[in-house]
């Protein structure tokens, strides 16, 4: 198990999600021996990964456009991501929090299956 | 270690470099570095945990070049006479980073290029800005920007 996530509401803009991560997630592994910490990377393969299946359609990036990490994520902590639905040009923008704050958050653009992008 | 195209370092002297251990340790083999950039192979080991049915999405390399941002920083220190083994770095932020294929094969010899913004002279603590591209068989596969928070390892 690299994560455990629930889809907690979702409106006509957005989803957001309960996410933790436990000390055996494979995420953690060599990153770094004896100071686990969540690699950067992560946190938007989570974000693609949990809209993928909330959109039922594969989905890839196309364009990070911004995207900033503002404090790590350690083994057994619990965030809460809010990701908005893809506008008319596959922009999503995402905050990623905990109970200490802002984690990351970002603007992407998103290419979903069937689209003639990339 | 060094010759004509500044320091080339295998895959077990880049390594050293950096706390990364088992499958997130990215980055194979140093092939040029100089003051104004670096060169290197970097291979996503197919027991990584970010990657599925055995292929890496295009943006993970993100983590690849800020592997290679560090690695860079740490031989510019040790060529300026720093006594550090290597950084610890933390990505910090992205941007603009553009893709051009959604994914790759694992264990697939990917080329990156770093390029730090602005002059270091003595890297050391702190926060670094690099642009980045990375290649495989010659093709674009990412390319853009992205900034790290470098902390020495000590000897």
């Amino acid at each position: 198990m690299r994560y455990n996530v629930e889809e907690i509401e979702r409106t006509a803009n957005e989803i957001r999600y309960r996410l933790d991560f436990p000390a055996t997630s494979g995420f953690f592994a060599g990153h770094f021996p004896g100071n686990p910490i969540l690699p950067g990377v992560a946190q938007v393969q989570i974000c693609i990964e949990v809209l993928a299946k909330s959109l039922a359609r594969p989905v890839h990036l196309r364009k990070l456009e911004s995207v900033r990490y503002r404090r790590p994520i350690t083994p057994e902590t619990v965030c809460e991501l809010t990701v908005q639905l893809p506008d008319d040009e596959g922009r999503v923008v995402f905050r990623l929090g905990c109970s200490e704050g802002l984690v990351a958050d970002g603007r992407m653009l998103l290419v979903t299956e069937g689209s003639d992008d990339v | 270690m060094s010759d004509g195209d500044g320091m080339r370092l295998s895959a077990d002297a880049a390594s050293r470099f950096l706390p990364h251990g088992g499958t997130a340790r990215l980055i194979r083999e140093v092939l040029s570095s100089s003051s104004e950039s670096m060169t290197c192979i970097a291979r996503f080991p197919s027991e990584n945990a970010l990657l599925q049915d055995g292929r890496a999405a295009s943006h993970l390399l993100v983590e690849p070049a800020a592997q290679a941002a560090a690695t860079h920083l740490a031989i510019l220190a040790v060529e300026s006479g720093a006594e550090i083994r290597g950084f610890e770095g933390f990505l910090t932020s992205a941007k603009n980073v553009e893709f051009f294929l959604p994914d790759f094969p694992a264990d697939t010899d990917v080329t990156i290029h770093v390029r730090p913004r602005g002059t270091v002279r003595k890297a050391k603590s702190g926060l670094f800005k690099f642009r980045f591209e990375a290649e495989l068989d010659g093709a674009p596969l990412a390319r853009g920007e992205l900034s790290t928070y470098v902390m020495p390892l000590e000897s």
